[in-house]
């Protein structure tokens, strides 16, 4: 067992780097998106809102075979670890997006008039009052997105990326206890879902006492 | 009689088919306290949103000091920018910031947009905070104080923008009774500073304490204005006399 689970653990840097390296990806593309989507423009924002829905609306799986085997025969060849990174990168942008969406959408417009009639200009309405409290009101949605991706990032150990997925089915494929060996990969992933669903709780449950005290 | 500060000439203000403010023209003269009444959906604060562009007129036009309110800064206009610090507003939710301690809602406005130094801002907030008794809140966030106490520090933060005119939208309307005295207090004592003040109520007793001037609105125009006597004691309008006697019973 203490083998099995030493093989598993050395998959576990690679989900941390898929995963975290997709949420920054994610984080900072989301934002644009999210921008672009609100936009007051009809033709941007549903140009926006088609990317985030096409991109959403197909699983992760199918979008990695896609890049690594569609893309990837005729284009551009990158290493599996980069199109994990990549692919998973973009579908987070647009989980993100909708997660500043929703937490600018939060943001009463009663907010905006204040800052505007005491003469703060468009960006600094949005800098200084919108963005606190969207970022604010968007930490649980994309605390969810953030575990949702680490779980997704299994899908990676399909084009051959050792994660704590691909380990497992390697050692699956050496020995008789995939029970085992299954249960351990998913101990895993609770343990590194953990902190994260903690921090953000936390977080967001400091903020929030400040802000919504009643 | 002196130029008014605020003038609405034949303001018009419409939302698609729906005309929630019909040819309404007022003056208001620097120093003057006008209270506007009159029954719920009767255009009153979207008057008011008019005369700070936060409801751009359909048509008509508003001045400030001779100068037209516009969107757009020009010879002889004045936009919402330029207008912000000569105009505030306290709004009937208060719109503090609620990310910002009461303090910093005071001190940020006057930082970013006066330019005033932080030691000078501060200073200046204090001083008005303690002024409408919330000094002790001052490191408060607004949602851990009460209704009135963030009313008090709304009107503090605009007042730190040393306006010439307020604007009020129903202050006191999601506010309890013994909240909104305390507000109601703090705005007598504006008034009486001869700041000029336009002030949306359902406080009649304010209104007829404090106004100058009583506008009363009903359907998208003003029906009835005068002083609070003639308003209160009165009405000429059947609107009014009804709206009156079924706000003051009991």
């Amino acid at each position: 067992m203490v083998d099995i689970l030493l093989a598993l653990v050395q998959g576990i840097g690679v989900t941390i780097g898929v995963t975290g390296l997709a949420i920054v990806i994610g984080l900072a593309l989301g934002a644009p998106i999210a921008a672009l989507r609100l936009s007051s423009n009809r033709v941007l924002s549903f140009v926006a809102g088609a990317i985030v829905n096409v991109v959403r609306g197909v699983p992760a799986i199918v979008w990695l075979f896609f890049v690594f085997y569609g893309l990837g025969s005729s284009l551009v060849r990158f290493d599996p670890f980069t199109t994990a990174v990549l692919t998973l990168g973009v579908f987070a942008a647009a989980q993100f997006a909708e997660a500043y969406r929703g937490g600018l959408l939060s943001v009463p417009r009663g907010q905006t008039e204040a800052a505007r009639v005491l003469g703060f200009g468009r960006v600094h309405v949005f800098t200084l009052v919108q963005l606190p409290q969207a970022l604010l009101a968007a930490i649980p949605a994309g605390a969810t997105v953030a575990i949702g991706l680490l779980k997704e990032s299994a899908v990676v150990s399909i084009i051959g990326v050792m994660d704590i997925t691909g380990r497992a089915s390697a050692a699956a494929l050496r020995s008789s206890d995939d029970i085992l060996i299954y249960s351990l990969a998913a101990v895993l992933y609770i343990a590194l879902s953990i902190p994260v669903a903690l921090l953000s709780r936390g977080v967001h449950g400091v903020l929030e006492r400040r802000v919504h005290a009643r | 009689m002196a130029a008014p500060l605020i003038s609405v000439d034949h303001v018009d203000l419409s939302y698609g088919a729906k005309a929630v403010v019909r040819d309404v023209s007022l003056d208001v003269a620097r120093g003057e306290v006008v209270c506007i009444i009159g029954p719920s959906g009767a255009g009153k604060s979207s008057l008011l949103r008019c005369m700070n562009l936060l409801a751009p007129v359909s048509s008509g036009r508003v001045l400030f000091d001779g100068l037209e309110v516009s969107p757009k800064a020009g010879e002889g206009r004045i936009d919402q920018r330029q207008l912000a610090r000569r105009m505030g507003m306290v709004f009937q939710h208060f719109e503090l910031f609620p990310h910002l301690t009461i303090r910093a809602n005071l001190t940020l406005p006057q930082e970013r947009i006066l330019g005033r130094g932080k030691a000078e801002a501060r200073e200046r907030a204090d001083a008005l905070l303690e002024r409408v008794g919330i000094l002790a809140q001052a490191e408060q966030y607004p949602a851990t104080c009460s209704g009135g106490q963030q009313q008090r520090a709304a009107i503090a933060r605009a007042l730190a923008m040393d306006p010439e005119a307020i604007l009020f939208d129903e202050p006191t309307s999601a506010l309890d009774p013994e909240y909104g005295a305390e507000v109601l207090a703090v705005m007598k004592s504006l008034a009486a500073e001869g700041i000029t003040m336009v002030v949306v109520t359902h406080e009649m007793g304010f209104a007829r304490e404090v106004a100058d001037r009583v506008v009363v609105m009903d359907a998208g125009q003003i029906i009835e204005q005068g002083t609070s006597q003639q308003v209160f004691e009165s009405p000429s309008h059947p609107v009014t006399q009804r709206f009156l006697r079924a706000v003051l019973r009991g």
